[in-house]
Protein backbone atom coordinates (compact mmCIF):
# COMPACT_ATOMS: atom_id res chain seq x y z
CA UNK A 1 0.00 0.00 0.00
CA UNK A 2 1.23 3.35 -1.40
CA UNK A 3 2.29 5.39 2.38
CA UNK A 4 1.14 8.89 2.30
CA UNK A 5 3.67 11.44 1.93
CA UNK A 6 1.11 13.60 4.44
CA UNK A 7 1.93 11.40 6.99
CA UNK A 8 4.36 12.98 9.78
CA UNK A 9 7.86 12.28 9.58
CA UNK A 10 8.45 10.22 12.69
CA UNK A 11 5.37 8.18 11.40
CA UNK A 12 7.07 7.86 8.20
CA UNK A 13 10.73 6.72 10.04
CA UNK A 14 8.91 4.44 11.67
CA UNK A 15 7.25 2.86 8.96
CA UNK A 16 10.59 2.41 7.08
CA UNK A 17 12.21 0.64 10.05
CA UNK A 18 9.21 -2.18 10.48
CA UNK A 19 9.10 -2.32 6.73
CA UNK A 20 5.99 -1.82 6.30
CA UNK A 21 6.60 1.45 4.21
CA UNK A 22 8.51 1.61 1.20
CA UNK A 23 11.03 4.37 0.42
CA UNK A 24 10.29 3.81 -3.40
CA UNK A 25 6.87 4.04 -2.83
CA UNK A 26 7.13 7.23 -1.22
CA UNK A 27 9.22 8.73 -3.85
CA UNK A 28 6.92 7.32 -6.42
CA UNK A 29 4.19 9.00 -4.62
CA UNK A 30 6.00 12.77 -4.69
CA UNK A 31 6.84 12.74 -7.87
CA UNK A 32 3.20 11.64 -8.71
CA UNK A 33 2.03 14.53 -7.54
CA UNK A 34 4.48 16.70 -8.90
CA UNK A 35 3.76 15.57 -12.02
CA UNK A 36 -0.07 16.24 -10.91
CA UNK A 37 0.19 19.71 -9.47
CA UNK A 38 3.37 21.38 -10.42
CA UNK A 39 2.25 22.74 -14.43
CA UNK A 40 0.06 24.92 -11.28
CA UNK A 41 2.18 25.56 -9.09
CA UNK A 42 5.76 26.38 -10.17
CA UNK A 43 6.87 24.74 -6.66
CA UNK A 44 10.33 22.85 -8.77
CA UNK A 45 12.37 24.27 -10.58
CA UNK A 46 14.49 20.88 -10.72
CA UNK A 47 13.14 17.67 -9.79
CA UNK A 48 15.90 14.99 -9.76
CA UNK A 49 13.53 12.60 -10.63
CA UNK A 50 16.15 9.74 -11.63
CA UNK A 51 18.42 10.33 -8.36
CA UNK A 52 15.56 10.07 -6.02
CA UNK A 53 14.93 7.09 -7.24
CA UNK A 54 18.01 5.40 -7.03
CA UNK A 55 18.77 6.55 -3.79
CA UNK A 56 14.86 5.47 -2.78
CA UNK A 57 16.18 1.62 -4.36
CA UNK A 58 19.17 2.00 -1.95
CA UNK A 59 17.67 3.25 1.19
CA UNK A 60 15.07 0.69 0.62
CA UNK A 61 17.91 -2.27 0.40
CA UNK A 62 19.79 -0.74 3.41
CA UNK A 63 16.06 -1.12 5.13
CA UNK A 64 16.01 -4.08 4.55
CA UNK A 65 19.43 -5.03 5.88
CA UNK A 66 18.44 -3.14 8.81
CA UNK A 67 21.03 -0.44 8.01
CA UNK A 68 19.38 3.01 8.69
CA UNK A 69 21.59 5.93 7.95
CA UNK A 70 19.41 7.94 10.25
CA UNK A 71 16.00 9.47 11.25
CA UNK A 72 15.48 10.18 8.05
CA UNK A 73 16.28 7.25 6.28
CA UNK A 74 14.14 7.01 3.04
CA UNK A 75 12.49 10.58 3.27
CA UNK A 76 12.02 12.47 0.53
CA UNK A 77 12.39 16.06 1.48
CA UNK A 78 12.98 19.41 -0.62
CA UNK A 79 15.63 21.80 -0.78
CA UNK A 80 15.09 25.34 -1.86
CA UNK A 81 17.12 25.82 -4.68
CA UNK A 82 19.16 28.70 -2.59
CA UNK A 83 21.17 25.44 -1.03
CA UNK A 84 24.31 23.65 -3.58
CA UNK A 85 23.61 19.90 -4.16
CA UNK A 86 26.58 18.38 -6.19
CA UNK A 87 25.78 17.89 -10.03
CA UNK A 88 22.85 19.81 -10.30
CA UNK A 89 22.62 24.12 -10.67
CA UNK A 90 21.84 26.66 -8.17
CA UNK A 91 19.62 29.20 -9.81
CA UNK A 92 19.01 31.34 -6.52
CA UNK A 93 15.94 31.50 -9.31
CA UNK A 94 17.62 33.90 -10.91
CA UNK A 95 18.16 33.30 -14.97
CA UNK A 96 21.59 34.93 -14.55
CA UNK A 97 23.00 31.20 -12.16
CA UNK A 98 21.31 29.02 -14.71
CA UNK A 99 24.56 27.50 -15.63
CA UNK A 100 25.84 27.10 -12.41
CA UNK A 101 26.97 23.69 -10.85
CA UNK A 102 27.56 23.17 -7.57
CA UNK A 103 30.90 21.35 -6.71
CA UNK A 104 29.83 20.31 -2.80
CA UNK A 105 26.68 19.63 -1.25
CA UNK A 106 25.77 22.96 1.32
CA UNK A 107 26.02 21.52 4.98
CA UNK A 108 22.80 21.57 5.61
CA UNK A 109 22.16 19.32 2.57
CA UNK A 110 24.50 16.88 3.21
CA UNK A 111 23.55 16.67 6.75
CA UNK A 112 19.86 15.55 5.17
CA UNK A 113 21.65 13.02 2.98
CA UNK A 114 23.51 11.79 6.10
CA UNK A 115 20.35 10.94 8.22
CA UNK A 116 19.18 9.10 5.19
CA UNK A 117 16.87 11.55 3.23
CA UNK A 118 16.28 11.46 -0.41
CA UNK A 119 16.60 14.73 -1.82
CA UNK A 120 13.40 14.79 -4.49
CA UNK A 121 14.33 18.09 -6.20
CA UNK A 122 14.89 21.94 -5.52
CA UNK A 123 12.34 24.28 -4.84
CA UNK A 124 11.53 27.71 -6.72
CA UNK A 125 11.52 30.56 -4.72
CA UNK A 126 11.77 34.30 -5.14
CA UNK A 127 14.27 35.81 -7.20
CA UNK A 128 18.03 35.48 -5.14
CA UNK A 129 15.34 35.11 -2.00
CA UNK A 130 15.00 39.01 -2.71
CA UNK A 131 11.00 39.43 -1.93
CA UNK A 132 7.94 37.92 -0.28
CA UNK A 133 5.72 36.89 -3.49
CA UNK A 134 8.12 33.93 -5.26
CA UNK A 135 6.57 35.37 -8.19
CA UNK A 136 9.53 34.59 -10.41
CA UNK A 137 10.06 36.26 -14.06
CA UNK A 138 12.03 32.90 -14.67
CA UNK A 139 10.60 29.99 -13.13
CA UNK A 140 7.24 30.83 -12.91
CA UNK A 141 5.40 32.34 -10.11
CA UNK A 142 4.91 29.78 -7.00
CA UNK A 143 1.43 28.92 -6.25
CA UNK A 144 -0.95 28.65 -3.47
CA UNK A 145 -2.30 25.32 -3.17
CA UNK A 146 -5.17 26.43 -0.74
CA UNK A 147 -5.97 28.71 -4.10
CA UNK A 148 -3.50 28.73 -7.04
CA UNK A 149 -4.03 32.06 -7.82
CA UNK A 150 -3.00 33.55 -4.84
CA UNK A 151 0.88 33.81 -3.78
CA UNK A 152 2.53 31.02 -1.72
CA UNK A 153 4.51 34.13 -0.20
CA UNK A 154 8.57 34.06 -0.23
CA UNK A 155 11.10 33.76 -0.78
CA UNK A 156 10.98 29.77 0.14
CA UNK A 157 7.30 29.97 -1.56
CA UNK A 158 8.06 26.45 -3.28
CA UNK A 159 9.43 25.14 -0.13
CA UNK A 160 6.20 25.47 1.40
CA UNK A 161 3.60 24.72 -1.38
CA UNK A 162 5.36 21.45 -1.75
CA UNK A 163 4.93 20.56 1.90
CA UNK A 164 1.61 21.73 1.72
CA UNK A 165 0.60 19.92 -1.65
CA UNK A 166 2.10 16.81 -0.22
CA UNK A 167 5.02 16.71 -2.64
CA UNK A 168 7.38 15.84 0.19
CA UNK A 169 7.80 15.33 3.71
CA UNK A 170 9.39 18.11 4.86
CA UNK A 171 11.29 21.02 2.67
CA UNK A 172 14.34 23.62 3.41
CA UNK A 173 14.18 26.93 3.48
CA UNK A 174 15.96 30.16 4.65
CA UNK A 175 14.91 33.42 6.09
CA UNK A 176 16.24 36.99 5.74
CA UNK A 177 13.09 38.86 6.20
CA UNK A 178 10.53 36.03 7.05
CA UNK A 179 11.17 34.34 3.96
CA UNK A 180 10.55 30.66 5.94
CA UNK A 181 7.79 32.29 8.03
CA UNK A 182 5.73 34.18 5.50
CA UNK A 183 5.13 31.15 3.12
CA UNK A 184 4.68 28.80 6.12
CA UNK A 185 2.00 30.74 7.28
CA UNK A 186 -0.16 31.20 3.76
CA UNK A 187 0.44 28.33 3.19
CA UNK A 188 -0.94 26.38 6.45
CA UNK A 189 2.67 24.57 7.44
CA UNK A 190 5.13 25.21 10.15
CA UNK A 191 8.21 26.85 9.27
CA UNK A 192 10.96 27.40 11.98
CA UNK A 193 13.75 30.27 11.78
CA UNK A 194 16.23 28.97 14.58
CA UNK A 195 18.39 31.10 16.51
CA UNK A 196 20.62 32.85 13.85
CA UNK A 197 23.69 30.84 13.08
CA UNK A 198 22.67 27.44 14.91
CA UNK A 199 22.26 25.68 11.33
CA UNK A 200 25.47 26.29 8.90
CA UNK A 201 25.15 28.72 6.05
CA UNK A 202 28.15 26.95 4.48
CA UNK A 203 26.77 26.21 0.70
CA UNK A 204 24.01 28.83 0.69
CA UNK A 205 23.93 31.60 -1.48
CA UNK A 206 23.94 34.73 0.30
CA UNK A 207 21.15 37.73 1.05
CA UNK A 208 22.33 39.21 4.13
CA UNK A 209 24.83 38.29 5.50
CA UNK A 210 23.58 39.56 9.37
CA UNK A 211 20.09 38.33 8.70
CA UNK A 212 20.34 34.51 6.75
CA UNK A 213 18.96 31.72 8.45
CA UNK A 214 18.58 28.15 7.10
CA UNK A 215 15.75 26.19 9.15
CA UNK A 216 13.01 23.85 8.26
CA UNK A 217 9.27 23.58 6.90
CA UNK A 218 6.88 20.74 7.75
CA UNK A 219 3.60 19.83 8.43
CA UNK A 220 3.84 19.59 12.15
CA UNK A 221 5.92 21.23 14.89
CA UNK A 222 6.86 17.45 15.65
CA UNK A 223 8.45 17.27 12.48
CA UNK A 224 10.05 21.02 12.53
CA UNK A 225 11.82 19.60 16.13
CA UNK A 226 13.19 16.36 13.97
CA UNK A 227 14.51 18.14 11.10
CA UNK A 228 16.33 20.85 13.54
CA UNK A 229 17.86 18.35 15.27
CA UNK A 230 18.98 17.11 12.11
CA UNK A 231 20.31 20.82 10.75
CA UNK A 232 21.68 22.19 13.83
CA UNK A 233 25.03 21.76 14.92
CA UNK A 234 28.84 23.24 14.57
CA UNK A 235 30.47 23.42 11.37
CA UNK A 236 33.57 24.97 11.18
CA UNK A 237 33.03 26.37 7.76
CA UNK A 238 30.43 28.42 9.31
CA UNK A 239 32.06 29.93 12.63
CA UNK A 240 28.57 31.13 13.81
CA UNK A 241 27.52 27.59 14.14
CA UNK A 242 30.13 27.28 17.19
CA UNK A 243 28.15 29.41 19.45
CA UNK A 244 25.42 26.58 20.53
CA UNK A 245 25.48 22.95 21.03
CA UNK A 246 23.42 20.56 18.67
CA UNK A 247 20.10 20.14 19.54
CA UNK A 248 19.06 16.75 21.06
CA UNK A 249 15.00 17.13 19.11
CA UNK A 250 13.57 16.76 22.25
CA UNK A 251 11.04 19.66 22.98
CA UNK A 252 9.94 20.68 26.61
CA UNK A 253 6.53 20.29 27.96
CA UNK A 254 5.39 23.69 28.64
CA UNK A 255 5.88 24.79 32.40
CA UNK A 256 2.56 25.41 34.34
CA UNK A 257 1.08 28.71 34.06
CA UNK A 258 4.10 29.37 31.01
CA UNK A 259 4.12 33.25 30.59
CA UNK A 260 3.39 34.73 26.84
CA UNK A 261 4.01 38.12 25.79
CA UNK A 262 1.94 39.46 23.30
CA UNK A 263 3.47 42.13 21.22
CA UNK A 264 1.78 45.44 20.69
CA UNK A 265 1.99 48.76 19.67
CA UNK A 266 1.99 50.28 16.09
CA UNK A 267 4.50 47.50 14.16
CA UNK A 268 2.45 44.73 15.97
CA UNK A 269 -1.14 45.82 15.63
CA UNK A 270 -1.72 48.20 13.22
CA UNK A 271 -3.63 47.30 10.02
CA UNK A 272 -4.24 44.00 10.58
CA UNK A 273 -6.48 42.52 8.37
CA UNK A 274 -9.39 41.15 10.54
CA UNK A 275 -9.55 37.56 10.40
CA UNK A 276 -5.63 37.85 10.95
CA UNK A 277 -6.65 39.77 13.94
CA UNK A 278 -8.92 37.35 15.02
CA UNK A 279 -6.88 34.07 14.22
CA UNK A 280 -4.19 35.76 16.83
CA UNK A 281 -6.87 36.74 19.52
CA UNK A 282 -7.90 32.35 18.84
CA UNK A 283 -4.44 31.48 19.54
CA UNK A 284 -3.71 33.76 22.51
CA UNK A 285 -7.13 32.13 23.75
CA UNK A 286 -6.19 28.68 22.88
CA UNK A 287 -2.61 29.04 24.86
CA UNK A 288 -4.55 31.12 28.05
CA UNK A 289 -6.78 27.36 28.06
CA UNK A 290 -3.70 25.74 27.52
CA UNK A 291 -2.09 26.95 31.10
CA UNK A 292 -0.41 30.18 29.73
CA UNK A 293 -0.37 32.94 31.37
CA UNK A 294 -1.07 35.95 28.48
CA UNK A 295 0.64 39.38 29.07
CA UNK A 296 0.73 42.87 26.70
CA UNK A 297 4.10 44.02 25.85
CA UNK A 298 5.49 47.35 24.15
CA UNK A 299 9.06 46.86 21.91
CA UNK A 300 9.67 50.96 22.72
CA UNK A 301 12.63 50.58 19.88
CA UNK A 302 10.13 48.74 17.43
CA UNK A 303 10.04 51.66 14.86
CA UNK A 304 13.38 52.18 14.75
CA UNK A 305 14.28 48.48 14.58
CA UNK A 306 12.17 47.98 11.69
CA UNK A 307 14.04 50.86 9.57
CA UNK A 308 17.57 49.67 11.02
CA UNK A 309 16.70 45.77 9.11
CA UNK A 310 15.68 47.39 6.62
CA UNK A 311 19.15 49.53 6.20
CA UNK A 312 21.41 46.63 7.02
CA UNK A 313 19.46 44.14 4.80
CA UNK A 314 19.23 46.42 1.67
CA UNK A 315 22.80 47.45 1.84
CA UNK A 316 24.48 44.36 2.27
CA UNK A 317 22.43 42.88 -0.66
CA UNK A 318 22.89 44.75 -2.42
CA UNK A 319 27.11 45.08 -1.68
CA UNK A 320 26.91 41.00 -2.63
CA UNK A 321 25.32 41.24 -5.84
CA UNK A 322 27.52 44.42 -6.84
CA UNK A 323 30.76 42.16 -6.66
CA UNK A 324 29.05 38.70 -7.30
CA UNK A 325 27.53 40.13 -10.70
CA UNK A 326 28.83 43.50 -11.72
CA UNK A 327 27.19 45.23 -14.56
CA UNK A 328 24.70 42.90 -14.84
CA UNK A 329 21.51 44.54 -13.03
CA UNK A 330 19.61 44.37 -16.35
CA UNK A 331 19.39 40.26 -16.16
CA UNK A 332 17.52 40.33 -12.95
CA UNK A 333 13.94 40.78 -12.66
CA UNK A 334 12.13 43.87 -12.52
CA UNK A 335 11.71 44.13 -9.11
CA UNK A 336 15.21 42.46 -7.94
CA UNK A 337 17.03 44.90 -9.87
CA UNK A 338 14.82 47.95 -8.64
CA UNK A 339 15.66 47.05 -4.87
CA UNK A 340 19.49 45.67 -5.40
CA UNK A 341 19.93 48.85 -6.80
CA UNK A 342 18.00 50.97 -4.00
CA UNK A 343 20.26 49.07 -1.86
CA UNK A 344 23.02 51.01 -3.47
CA UNK A 345 21.87 54.59 -1.68
CA UNK A 346 21.84 53.90 1.62
CA UNK A 347 24.85 55.77 2.89
CA UNK A 348 27.67 54.34 5.18
CA UNK A 349 27.17 56.24 7.96
CA UNK A 350 23.07 55.24 8.21
CA UNK A 351 24.30 51.33 8.33
CA UNK A 352 26.65 51.72 11.03
CA UNK A 353 23.34 53.62 13.08
CA UNK A 354 21.33 51.01 11.91
CA UNK A 355 23.75 48.65 13.54
CA UNK A 356 24.02 50.69 16.77
CA UNK A 357 19.78 50.44 16.94
CA UNK A 358 20.05 46.71 16.31
CA UNK A 359 22.45 46.12 19.16
CA UNK A 360 20.05 48.53 21.66
CA UNK A 361 17.03 46.23 20.01
CA UNK A 362 18.62 43.15 20.99
CA UNK A 363 19.09 44.31 24.42
CA UNK A 364 15.69 45.40 24.71
CA UNK A 365 14.33 42.70 23.63
CA UNK A 366 16.20 40.14 25.94
CA UNK A 367 15.55 42.14 28.70
CA UNK A 368 11.59 41.01 27.33
CA UNK A 369 12.61 37.66 27.48
CA UNK A 370 13.81 37.49 31.22
CA UNK A 371 9.74 38.24 32.06
CA UNK A 372 8.36 35.86 29.62
CA UNK A 373 9.16 32.35 27.83
CA UNK A 374 7.39 33.05 24.70
CA UNK A 375 6.70 36.14 22.07
CA UNK A 376 3.36 36.02 20.04
CA UNK A 377 2.14 38.01 17.30
CA UNK A 378 0.91 37.72 13.46
CA UNK A 379 2.70 36.38 11.38
CA UNK A 380 1.11 37.95 8.01
CA UNK A 381 -1.33 41.36 8.84
CA UNK A 382 -2.55 40.74 5.17
CA UNK A 383 -4.18 37.14 3.49
CA UNK A 384 -2.50 36.05 0.65
CA UNK A 385 -2.67 38.70 -2.79
CA UNK A 386 -3.49 37.38 -6.17
CA UNK A 387 -0.44 36.90 -8.04
CA UNK A 388 -2.00 39.08 -10.71
CA UNK A 389 -2.25 41.72 -8.51
CA UNK A 390 1.88 41.70 -7.27
CA UNK A 391 3.30 39.87 -10.69
CA UNK A 392 5.82 42.67 -11.75
CA UNK A 393 5.33 42.11 -15.17
CA UNK A 394 1.68 43.29 -15.20
CA UNK A 395 2.10 46.10 -13.01
CA UNK A 396 3.06 48.08 -9.59
CA UNK A 397 1.54 45.79 -7.73
CA UNK A 398 4.00 44.28 -5.75
CA UNK A 399 5.45 47.48 -4.32
CA UNK A 400 2.59 47.69 -2.49
CA UNK A 401 2.57 44.47 -0.92
CA UNK A 402 6.04 43.80 0.38
CA UNK A 403 6.32 45.92 3.23
CA UNK A 404 3.08 44.08 4.71
CA UNK A 405 3.93 40.60 3.81
CA UNK A 406 7.14 41.05 5.54
CA UNK A 407 6.46 43.75 8.32
CA UNK A 408 5.76 41.28 11.26
CA UNK A 409 8.68 39.00 10.76
CA UNK A 410 11.64 40.95 10.01
CA UNK A 411 11.95 42.25 13.79
CA UNK A 412 13.01 38.94 14.47
CA UNK A 413 15.53 38.72 11.84
CA UNK A 414 17.07 41.89 13.22
CA UNK A 415 17.07 40.28 16.91
CA UNK A 416 18.18 36.85 15.73
CA UNK A 417 15.62 34.98 18.09
CA UNK A 418 14.30 31.88 17.29
CA UNK A 419 10.94 32.26 15.67
CA UNK A 420 8.14 29.67 14.03
CA UNK A 421 5.26 30.24 12.40
CA UNK A 422 2.17 27.81 13.02
CA UNK A 423 -0.70 27.65 11.49
CA UNK A 424 -3.96 28.46 13.46
CA UNK A 425 -6.68 28.07 11.00
CA UNK A 426 -8.80 29.43 7.85
CA UNK A 427 -10.10 32.53 6.82
CA UNK A 428 -13.77 32.69 6.02
CA UNK A 429 -12.43 31.70 2.19
CA UNK A 430 -10.70 28.99 3.64
CA UNK A 431 -6.58 30.77 3.20
CA UNK A 432 -4.53 29.48 5.98
CA UNK A 433 -3.47 31.86 8.76
CA UNK A 434 -0.70 31.70 11.22
CA UNK A 435 0.88 33.24 14.04
CA UNK A 436 4.38 33.90 14.97
CA UNK A 437 6.00 32.72 18.27
CA UNK A 438 9.53 33.41 19.64
CA UNK A 439 11.70 32.94 22.53
CA UNK A 440 15.26 33.49 23.86
CA UNK A 441 18.49 33.00 21.74
CA UNK A 442 19.45 29.03 22.08
CA UNK A 443 15.57 28.64 23.52
CA UNK A 444 14.37 26.12 20.65
CA UNK A 445 13.66 23.10 23.22
CA UNK A 446 11.36 25.91 24.90
CA UNK A 447 9.72 27.51 21.95
CA UNK A 448 8.69 24.39 20.01
CA UNK A 449 7.17 23.01 23.28
CA UNK A 450 4.89 26.00 23.61
CA UNK A 451 4.56 26.04 19.52
CA UNK A 452 3.46 22.03 19.92
CA UNK A 453 0.92 23.00 22.99
CA UNK A 454 -0.64 25.83 20.51
CA UNK A 455 -0.55 23.37 17.73
CA UNK A 456 -2.70 20.65 19.34
CA UNK A 457 -5.26 23.42 20.76
CA UNK A 458 -5.58 24.87 17.37
CA UNK A 459 -6.43 21.53 15.70
CA UNK A 460 -5.28 22.60 12.40
CA UNK A 461 -4.37 19.96 9.77
CA UNK A 462 -3.27 20.18 6.32
CA UNK A 463 -5.95 17.60 3.90
CA UNK A 464 -4.16 14.34 2.87
CA UNK A 465 -4.40 15.77 -0.61
CA UNK A 466 -4.74 19.15 -2.09
CA UNK B 1 17.05 68.49 -10.10
CA UNK B 2 16.40 67.75 -6.69
CA UNK B 3 18.87 67.69 -4.14
CA UNK B 4 17.14 64.03 -3.85
CA UNK B 5 17.47 63.04 -7.38
CA UNK B 6 21.15 64.58 -7.60
CA UNK B 7 22.33 62.63 -4.65
CA UNK B 8 20.48 59.17 -5.54
CA UNK B 9 22.14 59.93 -8.83
CA UNK B 10 25.62 60.43 -7.35
CA UNK B 11 25.44 57.39 -5.34
CA UNK B 12 25.04 54.80 -8.20
CA UNK B 13 27.36 56.92 -9.93
CA UNK B 14 29.94 56.17 -7.76
CA UNK B 15 29.16 52.33 -7.46
CA UNK B 16 29.23 51.95 -11.24
CA UNK B 17 25.46 51.08 -10.93
CA UNK B 18 23.84 51.12 -14.36
CA UNK B 19 19.92 50.90 -14.74
CA UNK B 20 17.24 52.51 -17.13
CA UNK B 21 15.47 55.35 -16.37
CA UNK B 22 12.16 53.92 -15.17
CA UNK B 23 14.21 51.78 -12.57
CA UNK B 24 16.32 55.09 -11.52
CA UNK B 25 12.92 56.77 -10.96
CA UNK B 26 11.37 53.86 -8.50
CA UNK B 27 14.81 53.88 -6.77
CA UNK B 28 14.24 57.50 -6.43
CA UNK B 29 10.73 57.00 -4.68
CA UNK B 30 12.37 53.92 -2.86
CA UNK B 31 14.96 56.30 -1.33
CA UNK B 32 12.62 58.92 -0.59
CA UNK B 33 10.06 56.43 1.16
CA UNK B 34 13.18 54.84 2.92
CA UNK B 35 14.09 58.38 4.57
CA UNK B 36 10.54 58.80 5.76
CA UNK B 37 11.11 55.11 7.39
CA UNK B 38 15.03 56.76 8.57
CA UNK B 39 13.50 59.03 10.67
CA UNK B 40 12.51 56.84 13.34
CA UNK B 41 16.00 55.90 13.55
CA UNK B 42 17.36 59.57 13.72
CA UNK B 43 14.40 60.40 16.23
CA UNK B 44 15.76 57.76 18.25
CA UNK B 45 18.00 58.39 21.13
CA UNK B 46 21.45 56.69 20.84
CA UNK B 47 23.85 56.95 23.10
CA UNK B 48 27.99 56.86 22.84
CA UNK B 49 28.05 53.59 24.49
CA UNK B 50 25.56 52.05 22.48
CA UNK B 51 27.87 50.03 19.95
CA UNK B 52 27.24 48.75 16.20
CA UNK B 53 26.33 45.15 17.71
CA UNK B 54 25.68 43.31 14.89
CA UNK B 55 24.41 39.30 15.72
CA UNK B 56 27.69 38.15 14.05
CA UNK B 57 29.75 39.82 16.34
CA UNK B 58 27.91 38.38 19.49
CA UNK B 59 29.62 36.65 22.40
CA UNK B 60 27.97 33.03 22.82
Amino acid sequence: MLAAVTDDLAALAAGIRAGSVSPVDLVARCLERISATDATLHAFIHVARDGALAAARQREQEARRSEFRGPLHGIPVAVKDLFDQIGLPTTAGAAIRRSHRATENAAAVQRLLDAGAIVIGKTNLHEFAFGVTSVNPHFGAVGNPWDPERVAGGSSGGSGAAVAAGLCAAALGTDTGGSIRIPAALCGVVGLKPTFGRISRHGVVPLAWSFDTVGPMTRTVADAALLFGVLAGPDPRDPLTGRYPAFTGTVQTPPSGFRVGRLRGPLFDDSLDDEVGAALERACGLLSRAGGRIEPLIMEAAMAGQAAQTAILFAEASAYHRRAYPGRLGEYGLDVRELLAAGATIPAPAYVDAQRVQGVVIAQTRRLLEDVDVLICAAVPVQAPRIADVDPARGEGWRRVRAPLSRLTRFFNLTGLPTVAVPVGPTRSGLPVGVQLAAAPGAEARLLGIATALEAAAGWELPPLM
Amino acid sequence: MTDDRRAVERLLTDQQIVVDDETRRAVEEWHRAWLREWAHVQAFDLRDEDLPAPLWCWPP
